[in-house]
C-alpha cells in the first residue's frame, strides 16, 4: 500500500481560528519585540555598553557600599596623612588610591561616597519627573491661557541661573540630603515640561485622542490611559539626562560645603578637602572628580542609547 | 516687526514679575524670615523691632508690594553685617562677573566654532572623532572639577599662572578657560550638526557643481545658514555660563557676585541674597531679550506675526 498525499482542500472555519490562535500564541509580544530590538542596539552600540557596565559599576557600588571597602572611609589615622596612591602602611595595608589629610583611605571613602551621589540623583529626578511631567500634560492638554500661564513661568525659572537658584535655596534652607533631594526635585522640572507640554500639544489634535473624547471618556483618565503612554519614550530619556544633572548639581553643592555635610561622604565634600592641600596632595584633588565624571558619562551614554532604542526620532 | 519686539518685550516684563515673586518668596521658604535675620543674642523685644523695622509684620501680599516697588528702584535694603546697602555690595562685584562670563564667551566660541566647522566638514576623520569625543567627555565632567585639574597643571606642576586672586591679568586665564570649557563642548556639538545639516542642502551642492571652491562654500554659503541655530544656543549658554560662575568665582577666589552670593549665604545676608539673584536672573532675561531680537534682524526670513 502506497502512502496517498490527501487532497489540497479549502480550511474550515474552525480549522482557520485554530490556526490563527496558534500563530498569535506564538508571535512574539510586543514586549519581546522591543527586549529583542532593545539587544540588537544594545550589540551594534558600544557606546551603550559602556554607559550600562559604567552605571552598573556605581550602583553595584551604592548598594553594596561599606561591605567593599578596602579599609574603613571613616576612620582616620594620624600617622599616614598624605600617602600617595600605592602606598602599603604596615597595619592597615594597601591605600590604592593614596589617605587624605587625617589618613583617611581614598578608595574606601570615593566607594561610600557613590551613595549618596546615586539616592539623590534618582530620587530627585523622579521627584522633578513626576511634577513636571504633570505639568506639562496639564499645560499641553488644555492650552489656552493654562498654557501661556505655564510657559511664562518656565521662562521665569529659566531665567534664574539654575546654580544661582539652587545655592541660594539651598543656603536659606540649610544642608542635609533630604533638604538637597527636594531642593532638586522642586527646581528640575522645567524641561520635563517643557518637552512633554510640546508633544502633548500636537498629540492633542491626533485621532484617538479624539475619538476617546468622543466615547465620553473623562479628562483623566484619557490623559492617563492615551496621552501618557505615548510620551512616556520621552520621560525615560528626560529622566536619565536628568540623573545625570542632578549628580553634577549634587556634587557642586556638596563641594560649596552647601549640600551633604560631613561625616557623610561625598565626591564633592572630597573635592573641597582636594582643594585645601592641592598644593601637596594632587591625588584628593584628581579621584573623586574622576568618579563624578565617569558616573555622568555613563549615564548619558545609557541615556542616548534608550533614546536609539524608544524612538530614534526624539528630540530630547 | 516692532509688534513683535513690543510683544517679545511684555513677556518680558511678564517673567520678569514671576522671577521677582520667586525671589520675594525664595527668603520665606522656611517660614517667617527674621529667624534668617535676627542675631541669636537678640531679645523677644528686639526680634520685635526688627520685624516692624523689615516691615513683616505686615500681610504678605502688602510685604510684596513694598519690597517690587524699593526692588525697581535698586533698593534691597541694608547689609546685615555692614550698614551699606545691599545693591552697593552687589554693583561693586559685577564688573569681576562680567568680565569673566565676557572673557569665557569669547574663549568658548573661540574653541567651539572652528571645531565644529572642521569636525562636520572632515566627517568621520580624527579631528571629528577627537573633537566629539573631547565634547561628550567636557560636557560631563564638573567645572569646578576643571578648575582644580588646571590649578594643579599650571600652578602646582608648571608653576606659570597664579592660583587664585585677582590682581594681574593672568588671573583670570584659568577662571575664563574652566568656564568657557563646558559651554564649548555643548556649542561644538550644536555647531557640528547644524553644519552637517547645512552642507547636505541641495544648494550647497550647486555652489560645488560649479565650481565654487572649497572655501568659499564653506565659509560664505554654509556657515552663515548654520550660524542661526548657534546664535540661538549661545544665547541659552550664557546663562549657564553665568550659573556656572557661582562655583567657578569660588574655586579661583574671583571677587565676582557668585562669590558675593556664597558668603552672604555664609552670613545669612538675606538682602544681599534677593539682590544677587534678582540681579543674575535680570541679566539672563536682557541677554534672551536681545537675542530674540538681533536674531530677527539678522535672518531676514524669520516673520513673527
Amino acid at each position: 500500500m502506497r502512502n496517498t498525499v490527501p487532497e489540497p482542500r479549502a480550511l474550515t472555519a474552525a480549522e482557520v481560528v485554530q490556526r490563527g490562535g496558534d500563530a498569535l500564541r506564538h508571535a512574539p509580544t510586543m514586549r519581546q519585540v522591543r527586549w529583542r530590538r532593545a539587544t540588537l542596539y544594545m550589540r551594534r552600540s558600544p557606546v551603550g555598553i559602556a554607559g550600562l557596565i559604567l552605571v552598573g559599576i556605581v550602583v553595584l557600588t551604592a548598594l553594596l557600599g561599606p561591605a567593599i571597602t578596602p579599609h574603613e572611609a571613616r576612620k582616620t589615622n594620624l600617622l599616614t596623612r598624605f600617602a600617595p596612591p600605592g602606598t602599603i602602611d604596615a597595619n592597615r595595608g594597601l591605600h590604592t588610591l593614596g589617605t587624605d589629610q587625617l589618613g583617611r583611605d581614598v578608595l574606601s571613602r570615593i566607594i561610600e561616597g557613590a551613595r549618596v551621589s546615586v539616592v539623590v540623583g534618582i530620587l530627585s529626578s523622579l521627584i522633578s519627573g513626576v511634577l513636571g511631567v504633570a505639568m506639562g500634560l496639564f499645560a499641553g492638554f488644555y492650552g489656552g491661557w493654562i498654557d501661556n500661564a505655564m510657559m511664562r513661568l518656565t521662562d521665569a525659572f529659566l531665567a534664574i541661573p539654575y546654580l544661582v537658584l539652587v545655592v541660594a535655596v539651598g543656603g536659606i534652607l540649610g544642608p542635609g540630603v533630604v533638604t538637597l533631594i527636594l531642593i532638586l526635585g522642586f527646581t528640575g522640572w522645567v524641561s520635563y515640561c517643557r518637552v512633554v507640554r510640546g508633544e502633548v500639544l500636537t498629540m492633542r489634535q491626533q485621532e484617538f485622542v479624539t475619538a476617546a473624547r468622543a466615547l465620553g471618556q473623562r479628562d483623566g483618565v484619557l490623559l492617563r490611559r492615551h496621552v501618557l503612554p505615548n510620551v512616556m519614550a520621552s520621560i525615560i530619556v528626560l529622566m536619565t539626562l536628568q540623573v545625570a544633572t542632578s549628580i553634577l548639581s549634587e556634587s557642586t553643592l556638596s563641594f560649596l560645603g552647601l549640600g551633604v555635610q560631613p561625616p557623610t561622604v561625598t565626591w564633592g565634600g572630597m573635592l573641597a578637602d582636594g582643594r585645601q592641600h592641592i598644593g601637596g596632595a594632587w591625588w584628593l584633588a584628581t579621584f573623586p572628580g574622576i568618579a563624578i565624571t565617569l558616573t555622568v558619562l555613563g549615564t548619558v551614554f545609557l541615556g542616548d542609547w534608550l533614546r536609539d532604542v524608544l524612538d530614534p526620532k526624539l528630540r530630547v | 516687526m516692532s509688534t513683535y519686539i513690543l510683544n517679545r518685550l511684555a513677556q518680558a516684563v511678564i517673567v520678569a514679575l514671576i522671577v521677582s515673586v520667586v525671589v520675594f518668596l525664595l527668603v520665606r521658604l522656611k517660614g517667617d524670615p527674621i529667624e534668617l535675620i535676627a542675631p541669636p543674642e537678640f531679645t523677644q523685644e528686639q526680634i520685635q523691632g526688627l520685624r516692624v523695622a523689615w516691615g513683616l509684620d505686615k500681610p504678605l501680599n502688602v510685604q510684596y508690594a513694598v519690597f517690587l516697588s524699593r526692588a525697581v528702584k535698586g533698593d534691597f535694603g541694608d547689609s546685615m553685617r555692614s550698614k551699606r546697602p545691599a545693591i552697593e555690595f552687589v554693583l561693586d562685584k559685577l564688573p569681576f562677573t562680567f568680565l569673566l562670563a565676557g572673557v569665557s564667551a569669547i574663549l568658548a566660541l573661540l574653541i567651539s566654532v572652528p571645531l565644529g566647522v572642521l569636525s562636520a566638514v572632515r566627517r568621520g576623520s580624527f579631528i571629528d572623532l577627537f573633537s566629539t569625543s573631547a565634547a561628550t567627555v567636557g560636557a560631563a565632567m564638573p567645572n569646578f572639577w576643571i578648575g582644580l585639574m588646571l590649578i594643579l597643571f599650571f600652578s602646582v606642576n608648571l608653576r606659570l599662572l597664579p592660583a587664585f586672586g585677582s590682581e594681574s591679568w593672568q588671573t583670570i586665564l584659568m577662571p575664563a578657560l574652566t568656564l568657557s570649557l563646558g559651554v564649548a563642548a555643548r556649542l561644538a556639538r550644536m555647531t557640528r550638526s547644524a553644519m552637517l545639516e547645512v552642507l547636505g542642502q541641495d544648494y550647497i551642492r550647486t555652489g560645488r557643481a560649479k565650481g565654487l571652491a572649497d572655501r568659499l562654500v564653506i565659509y560664505r554659503h554654509a556657515l552663515k545658514n548654520a550660524a542661526i541655530p548657534v546664535i540661538t544656543a549661545f544665547g541659552l549658554q550664557l546663562g549657564f555660563l553665568l550659573s556656572g560662575s557661582v562655583v567657578v568665582e569660588q574655586v579661583f577666589a574671583w571677587p565676582g557676585l557668585g562669590r558675593l552670593m556664597i558668603e552672604a549665604i555664609g552670613t545669612r545676608d538675606i538682602a544681599i541674597i534677593q539682590a544677587g539673584v534678582l540681579w543674575f536672573s535680570m541679566t539672563v532675561l536682557a541677554i534672551n531679550l536681545v537675542v530674540d531680537v538681533v536674531y530677527t534682524l539678522v535672518d531676514p526670513r524669520i516673520r513673527y506675526a
